[in-house]
């Protein structure tokens, strides 16, 4: 019996953002030229669904356990607010939970000494499927004024089907949904910019993924605005650099109507398609 | 004192370069103060030098840990966590045991630990630094690697230059915000007076606009718009403008794409110290804002 290949999970991330990693994601996805899941990670901003034409074919919503306290029952004891450690609950004549700090712990209702505080499932946002062409896309929208990225990150990395390749665009910076994501990827292509802001987030992004042991490489966006900095950090840190792209009026301009790069010129299609094979290989 | 907060949605929209030109041009007049709070990826220090800053370390969410001689491995901290942090006995350890990366420190398994071998142990999660720079004086922080808590670094780097507004009777304080809509960007936005988003006229910048505009109307901040690269595509900056004019913010102005942006980054200059055009244009930029958001 032949072994069911695994795809490695390749994540496109950046520590700065608007380096171009959707424009990488979207790109690669398109110039690969076979079926292929895309998942936009970036809930806080998703974008890789401006530069599709996706038919959307399911939204689920993303729910979390959360407090409900429960007036008539609560004898305002105060036990809730002191296991609460993200200080979303005030106890005045009764306890009331602040959603927008609550992580969803479970605590205070577990620690209720009258059973006044249920749980109930609330919306914190959603996430879509559908196809587009030869790809399968999902993204997730973490809802406006909701704090926790990660758990409508996590809901959307359920879409990974191992039996296919995937290209995941990460969240940008180094924080929780940028740790969420790349954490559960296989391979890191970081792109970046050659300019001195550039230059100080790949250095943490690198670090990041280091300490996370995902391997990476980078690609340099932009290549002719700059200097030489950030090749200097790659082959200082023995990170491969495994493309540049110069800046291309063109390609920005094409960028802002939402046309990908392998569409607005087929010179992209060429890049890209080179692109997906190497990170491919790298990431075996 | 007033709070005006920088923010985008969309990263790489220029957020840092307006920030850094604003402050200067604030400076002018006034005595200000200056914090970065897009600490995932702090970029204004490379601007503005954080030479002789003095830094004090940031602690984030405390983390559990099992103690495993004394686990009876019950289980009932597997059971309980909601974060997967907590992993079953293996070939590695014998006990149950924590992952400091997936703990959200909640305590829930510390509280609940019927033999109370868990524990909850500090964690240093970054720096946060204070000093003065040549446009007053600068509050930024350094996140840890692979840290969560930014939200929380964010809220504490916000609350030291309130602190010190406050103390020294500044009056303005300018702060560069995170990307995004999530826990960081609340944190810059939670007592911001007024909020200036600056945008790009493509796809992507308008829709990321409409979602971080709507967080910021949850905070009761005046917003201010400023479309940066406007001419990659003046239809979209058009379609900004008069989208403005329907939510209530004020349209301050538009900026064309311009290399200088990144010739003033690799001589560590803000925009107005490279070049006078730039200077000028920042400077009406900055006078509508003022006027406009009650900054004067």
């Amino acid at each position: 019996m032949v072994e069911p290949v695994r795809h490695k999970k390749i994540a496109i991330a950046s520590g700065k953002g608007g380096t171009g990693k959707t424009t990488v994601a979207v790109n690669l996805a398109l110039a690969a030229n076979r079926e292929l899941t895309l998942l936009d990670c970036d809930v806080e901003e998703p974008n890789a669904h401006l530069f599709l034409k996706t038919e959307w074919n399911a939204r689920k919503p993303v729910k979390l356990r959360k407090p409900v306290v429960k007036s008539e029952e609560c004898i305002s004891c105060g036990r809730c607010a002191e296991a609460c450690k993200f200080n979303a609950i005030v106890v005045a004549k009764t306890a009331m939970v602040f959603y927008e700090l609550c992580h969803a712990c479970g605590g205070c209702s577990l620690i209720c000494p009258t059973d006044a505080i249920e749980e109930e499932e609330r919306e914190v946002g959603s996430t879509r499927t559908g196809i587009c062409g030869k790809l399968t896309v999902a993204d997730g929208y973490l809802n406006v004024g909701e704090p926790q990225a990660p758990p409508v990150i996590a809901a959307v990395m359920e879409h990974y089907e191992p039996s296919l390749p995937v290209i995941i665009d990460a969240p940008p910076g180094t924080g929780c949904s940028a740790v969420e994501t790349i954490n559960n990827c296989d391979f890191a292509l970081m792109v970046t910019e050659p300019t001195p802001f550039g230059l100080n987030d790949l250095e943490l992004s690198l670090e990041m993924a280091e300490k996370l042991e995902v391997p990476s490489a980078v690609l340099i966006n932009r290549s002719d605005l700059g200097d030489g900095d950030v090749k200097d950090l790659c082959s200082a840190r023995g990170v491969e650099v495994v493309g540049e792209i110069p800046f291309d009026r063109k390609l920005a301009e094409a960028y802002s109507r939402g046309i990908p790069a392998v569409e607005a010129d087929e010179h992209y299609r060429e890049f890209f398609s080179v692109l997906y094979e190497k990170i491919t290989e790298l990431s075996k | 004192m007033k709070q005006l907060t920088i923010i985008s949605g969309k990263g790489g929209t220029g957020k840092t370069t307006f920030s850094a030109a604003f402050s200067q041009i604030a400076s002018r007049d006034r005595v200000i103060c200056i914090a970065d709070a897009d600490v995932d990826a702090a970029n204004m220090h490379v601007l503005l030098g954080k030479e002789g800053h003095e830094r004090t370390p940031f602690h984030g969410l405390r983390k559990a840990s099992i103690s495993p001689d004394r686990c009876t491995n019950c289980g009932l901290c597997y059971e309980l966590c909601r974060f997967d942090a907590v992993k079953k006995p293996d070939s590695d350890n014998r006990a149950y045991s924590v992952s400091s990366l997936l703990c959200e420190g909640c305590e829930v398994c510390v509280q609940h630990c019927p033999v109370s071998v868990i524990s909850s142990l500090p964690r240093q999660a970054g720096w946060i630094y204070r000093g003065e720079c040549r446009f007053g004086s600068f509050h930024h922080a350094r996140l840890g690697i692979a840290e969560g808590n930014s939200g929380k670094l964010v809220a504490d780097v916000m609350r030291e230059a309130r602190g010190e507004c406050e103390e020294k009777g500044i009056e303005l304080l300018i702060a560069d915000g995170p990307p995004g809509t999530g826990c960081p960007v609340i944190a810059s936005l939670s007592q911001a007076d007024c909020v200036i988003i600056v945008t790009e006229p493509t796809v992507s910048g308008v829709h990321d606009l409409e979602r971080v505009q709507a967080l910021a109307a949850n905070f009761g901040a005046q917003v201010g718009i400023i479309v940066n690269k406007a001419d990659l595509n003046p239809q979209v900056t058009g379609d900004i403008r008069r989208h403005c004019e329907n939510s209530g913010a004020v349209f301050i102005g538009e900026m064309p794409f311009d290399r200088a942006f990144v010739d003033a980054m690799l001589e560590r200059k803000t925009v107005c110290e490279y070049s006078p055009s730039l200077d000028e244009k920042m400077t009406a930029l900055w006078d509508k804002a003022a006027t406009e958001l009650c900054l004067k």
